[in-house]
C-alpha cells in the first residue's frame, strides 16, 4: 500500500467503523436484555470497548510498518500466520455480506417494499468496488468530508428530539440486578469496537506511526459516544418496551420527530447518517479484504480484485440467510467471532511477539546460543 | 475499433435499465391518500372503513363541483389487511396510509379487544405513529367517519385538529398516538384510555353534503369521555369531570376551566393556564400508597356571582376553593378507576421507580391492590391575575 492518510483521517475512520451499522441494528439488542437500563450496558461496552481498542493499538503498533495480515506472519510463523490470515479474510468477507444485507434489509423493509433486493444489493456493491479501486485515501478523505455533515445532522436529530424526552422512562434504575445489563453490554462493546480490528490493516498507511494510538482511542470513543447516544434516546422517547419491539428503533425515533407541527418527517436524514456511516464501515471493509487477500495469497498486486469481489459479495449476502429473522439470530454469537478477531487474535500476537523477545534475550544473555527468529 | 464499438454497446446496453427512472414511482394522481380508518367488529370479522380524501375538492381555489370533500370505502375480511386489500376492488386507486390522521375503533371492537387491529398499524411500513386514536362511543367507527363536517373539509382533519385543541385548552380528553397506547397496553404498571368520539344529531342527515349548509349543522362529530381499557378490553367511560380530573393526575392537563361555588352564592370559573402534577409512590408498613401533587396556576376569568375581588384575602379563599374542585374531579376520577380496578394513572409504574423489590413481587396482581390503594392529594393553587377589570359589575347591578 502505497497510500497515505493522516492521523486525524485515521480517527475519523475508527469512528465510522464504532458507529456504522451499531447505529440502527444495534439498539435493540442491549434495550432487550436490560430494558430501561441499557444505557448501562452502553456505558459499560463503552469503557470495554476502549480496553479493546487499547489491546488492539497495543498489537497494531507491534510493527506500525506492517498489517495485520503481514504482522502475523512475521510472527507465527509463515503457515501458521497464513492459516490466521485465510480466517481472518473469511471474517471480513462474512462482515460485508452481512452489512450488504443489513443494507438490503433496511432499504426494503422500510422505504422501498417492492423493489428487489438484488437490486439493492448490487449497486451497493457495486459501489464498495468503486471505492476500494479508488484507494484507501479515498475512502479516508470521503469519511472526513462527510464527518461535519454527519455531525450536524446528529445534532439536529438530538435536538429535535429533546420535546419527546420523557425522563421517566430511565426509572428505575437498576430494578434488575446486574446481569441483564452485562449481558445487554456484550454486544455494545462487539458491534462497535471489536469490529475496529480492521483498522489494524491500514496502520501502515498512517502517515506518523506515533500518532496512531492516541487517534484511535479518539476515533473510537468519538463512535462510541454516538452509539451510546442512539441508545439513550431510543430509551428516552420510545421507552424500552416499543423501542425493543422495532426491528429499526432509531428509524421510530425519527418518526418521531415532530418539532411545531411543521419539523416533521425527517426518517431520511436518520436513513442518511446510517447509509454514509455503514458505507464508509463497508469500504474499509471491503478495500481491507482486498489487501488481506493479496497479502495472504502473495499476489503481485491487489489490483482487479474489486470486480469479482464485488460478485461474490452481491451472491453471498443473498444466501447468508434465508429470512430476515434467521439474520438477526446471528447476534448471538456474532459477538463472539468478533471476540476472536479482535481480543483473542491481538492477544496471540502480543504474547507471540513476547515470547519471541524473551527467547531473544535469552539467546543473547544465556551460554551463547543463538534463538531460532 | 469493432471491439472498441463492441465495448461501448455492452456499456450503453448496462446503462439502460438505469435510465428507466424509478420503476417503483408512484405519483400524487395514483395515491388515495388515507386520512382516516375506522374498524368495527362483523360477527368474528373485521369492517374497516376508510376516509379517503379527494384532493381536487380539497384544494380552495377551483371551485368545488358540489361533490363531498372525502369519500369513505368499506370492506369486510377476516384479518384487517385482507380488508384493507379488499377495497381495491371498490377504490379507484391504492390506498396510501402515511397520512393518516385518526384512527377510530368502534366501542363493540374495544370492549372484545382491540389488541389485534394494532399490530398491521405497527407493522406496516406505510403506517406512522403520529395519528390520534379514539373509541366511536355509542355507535359504530363507520358513521363517525361518513359524518361531514364544516369548516374543515376533511372531517379526519377536524377529528385530529379538535382533538388536539380540546387535549390542550378544555382537558376532558386525551390525544393518544400509537406508540404510547402499545405501552400502557402491555406495560403492567399502567391501563390504557382513549378519548371517546360520539355523533350527535340525525345520523342519516351527517353523511350528506346538505349537512353543511346550514350554519347550525343537524350532525356533528363531538368528542365525549374517556375510554378506561384493561389490558386492550374497554371496560368503561368516564365522564366529563372525571376525564378532567384523570387528565389533571397523569399530567396531561395543559389548560382548562374550573367552576367555583362563590362564597355568597353563584358561580365563578377560573382559567388554568398551567399546571404540573407529579405522583410519589412509596411502600408503607407492607402496603403501596401514593401522593398526587398538583401545583396549578390560574387567573380569574368569569365573575358570575357578588364577590369583593380586590382584596387580596378574596383570592386566597378561590385558590382554595379552585383548588377543592379540582380535587373533587381527581377524586371522582380515582373512585371510578379503583371500582373498575384499572390503574390507568400509572400508579403501578410510579411503585415500580420507587420500590423496584416490592412491584416485582405484586405487578401479577396489581388491579387488586390498586383497587385498595390510599391516594392523597395536595393541590396548590395559585390565582396570579384576575383579567382586565376589577370589581365585577355583578357588584353594583340594580336592584
Amino acid at each position: 500500500m502505497n497510500e497515505r492518510i493522516s492521523g486525524r483521517q485515521f480517527a475519523l475512520m475508527a469512528a465510522y467503523v464504532a458507529i456504522g451499522d451499531s447505529m440502527l441494528v444495534l439498539p435493540s439488542i442491549p434495550i432487550n436484555d436490560a430494558q430501561q437500563n441499557a444505557w448501562i450496558s452502553a456505558l459499560v461496552g463503552l469503557a470495554a470497548g476502549m480496553m479493546v481498542v487499547w489491546l488492539l493499538s497495543a498489537a497494531g503498533r507491534l510493527y506500525p510498518h506492517l498489517t495485520l495480515v503481514q504482522a502475523a506472519e512475521q510472527l507465527l510463523g509463515k503457515w501458521i500466520g497464513k492459516a490466521v490470515s485465510a480466517l481472518f479474510v473469511a471474517y471480513l468477507f462474512l462482515s460485508i455480506g452481512a452489512h450488504t444485507r443489513e443494507i438490503g434489509d433496511f432499504l426494503t423493509t422500510q422505504m422501498m417494499p417492492e423493489t428487489p433486493i438484488q437490486a439493492i444489493h448490487i449497486m451497493y456493491a457495486g459501489i464498495l468496488a468503486m471505492a476500494a479501486r479508488l484507494g484507501l485515501e479515498t475512502i479516508a478523505r470521503t469519511g472526513e468530508f462527510f464527518f461535519s455533515f454527519f455531525i450536524v445532522f446528529l445534532a439536529a436529530f438530538i435536538l429535535f428530539l429533546i420535546p419527546d424526552i420523557k425522563l421517566n422512562n430511565l426509572l428505575p434504575v437498576l430494578d434488575g440486578g446486574i446481569k441483564p445489563i452485562l449481558r445487554g453490554s456484550i454486544t455494545m462493546t462487539a458491534y462497535p469496537f471489536m469490529e475496529l480490528a480492521v483498522l489494524l490493516m491500514a496502520i501502515p498507511a498512517v502517515r506518523k506511526p506515533q500518532a496512531i494510538h492516541a487517534n484511535f482511542m479518539r476515533g473510537a470513543f468519538m463512535g462510541g459516544a454516538v452509539v451510546l447516544l442512539i441508545i439513550l434516546l431510543s430509551i428516552l422517547v420510545l421507552g424500552p418496551d416499543y423501542a425493543t419491539r422495532s426491528i429499526y428503533p432509531s428509524y421510530a425515533l425519527a418518526k418521531k420527530i415532530n418539532v411545531g407541527r411543521f419539523f416533521q418527517r425527517l426518517e431520511v436524514i436518520l436513513a442518511f447518517m446510517w447509509l454514509l456511516t455503514s458505507f464508509i464501515k463497508s469500504a474499509i471493509f471491503f478495500k481491507v479484504l482486498q489487501t488481506a487477500i493479496a497479502q495472504t495469497a502473495g499476489l503481485r498486486t491487489e489490483k482487479r480484485l474489486e470486480l469479482p469481489l464485488g460478485m461474490l459479495v452481491v451472491c453471498f449476502s443473498l444466501i447468508i440467510s434465508s429470512n430476515i429473522i434467521d439474520f438477526h439470530e446471528a447476534d448471538h454469537y456474532w459477538p463472539y467471532m468478533d471476540m476472536t478477531f479482535s481480543v483473542i487474535l491481538s492477544l496471540v500476537l502480543l504474547a507471540a511477539y513476547a515470547i519471541r523477545r524473551a527467547a531473544r534475550r535469552k539467546g543473547t544473555t544465556g551460554s551463547g546460543n543463538k534463538g531460532k527468529d | 475499433m469493432a471491439r472498441k464499438a463492441a465495448w461501448l454497446f455492452i456499456f450503453l446496453l448496462m446503462l439502460s435499465p438505469i435510465l428507466s427512472g424509478c420503476w417503483n414511482r408512484r405519483e400524487l394522481n395514483d395515491l388515495a391518500i388515507v386520512a382516516a380508518v375506522g374498524i368495527d367488529k362483523a360477527k368474528d370479522k373485521y369492517l374497516v372503513t376508510v376516509q379517503v380524501v379527494d384532493p381536487g375538492e380539497v384544494a380552495s381555489r377551483r371551485g368545488s363541483a358540489g361533490q363531498s370533500p372525502v369519500s369513505t370505502y368499506h370492506a369486510v375480511g377476516g384479518t384487517v389487511f385482507e380488508a384493507i386489500r379488499k377495497m381495491t376492488t371498490s377504490t379507484p386507486r391504492k390506498l396510501y396510509f402515511s397520512h393518516l390522521r385518526i384512527f377510530v375503533i368502534g366501542e363493540e371492537l374495544a370492549r372484545q379487544g382491540m389488541g389485534e387491529v394494532l399490530d398491521l398499524l405497527s407493522r406496516d411500513q406505510e403506517g406512522r405513529t403520529d395519528f390520534y386514536i379514539t373509541v366511536a362511543k355509542d355507535t359504530t367507527a363507520q358513521a363517525v367517519l361518513n359524518v361531514l363536517t364544516p369548516l374543515e373539509k376533511i372531517p379526519a382533519s377536524k377529528l385530529y385538529a379538535s382533538l388536539e385543541v380540546s387535549a390542550k385548552s378544555w382537558a376532558p380528553t386525551v390525544a393518544v398516538q400509537l406508540d404510547e397506547l402499545i405501552t400502557n397496553i402491555v406495560d403492567p404498571g399502567i391501563q390504557a384510555t382513549l378519548t371517546g368520539v360520539t355523533i350527535r344529531g340525525d345520523l342519516e342527515a351527517g353523511n350528506k353534503k346538505k349537512n353543511l349548509e346550514s350554519p347550525d349543522v343537524p350532525t356533528r362529530i363531538q368528542y365525549k369521555g374517556i375510554a378506561i381499557f384493561r389490558g386492550d378490553k374497554l371496560v368503561g367511560w368516564m365522564n366529563e369531570e372525571e376525564s378532567k380530573g384523570y387528565s389533571n393526575i397523569t399530567d396531561q392537563l395543559h389548560s382548562t376551566v374550573v367552576e367555583t361555588a362563590c362564597p355568597n352564592g353563584g358561580k365563578m370559573a377560573v382559567e388554568v393556564i398551567r399546571s404540573k402534577t407529579s405522583i410519589k409512590a412509596k411502600i408503607r408498613d407492607g402496603k403501596p400508597e401514593a401522593e398526587v401533587i398538583m401545583h396549578t396556576e390560574a387567573n380569574v376569568a368569569d365573575v358570575e356571582c357578588k364577590i369583593k375581588l380586590t382584596k387580596s384575602s378574596t383570592l386566597y379563599e378561590l385558590e382554595n376553593a379552585a383548588g377543592a374542585a379540582m380535587q373533587k374531579h381527581a377524586e371522582h376520577a380515582i373512585v371510578k378507576a379503583q371500582r373498575l380496578k384499572c390503574d390507568v394513572f400509572g400508579f403501578g409504574d410510579a411503585i415500580h421507580r420507587a420500590a423496584p423489590g416490592y412491584w416485582k413481587h405484586n405487578k401479577d396482581n396489581w388491579d387488586e391492590q390498586f383497587a385498595k390503594m390510599p391516594i392523597r392529594f395536595k393541590v396548590n393553587v395559585k390565582i396570579r391575575r384576575i383579567g382586565t377589570i376589577g370589581e365585577s359589575i355583578m357588584n353594583d347591578l340594580k336592584e
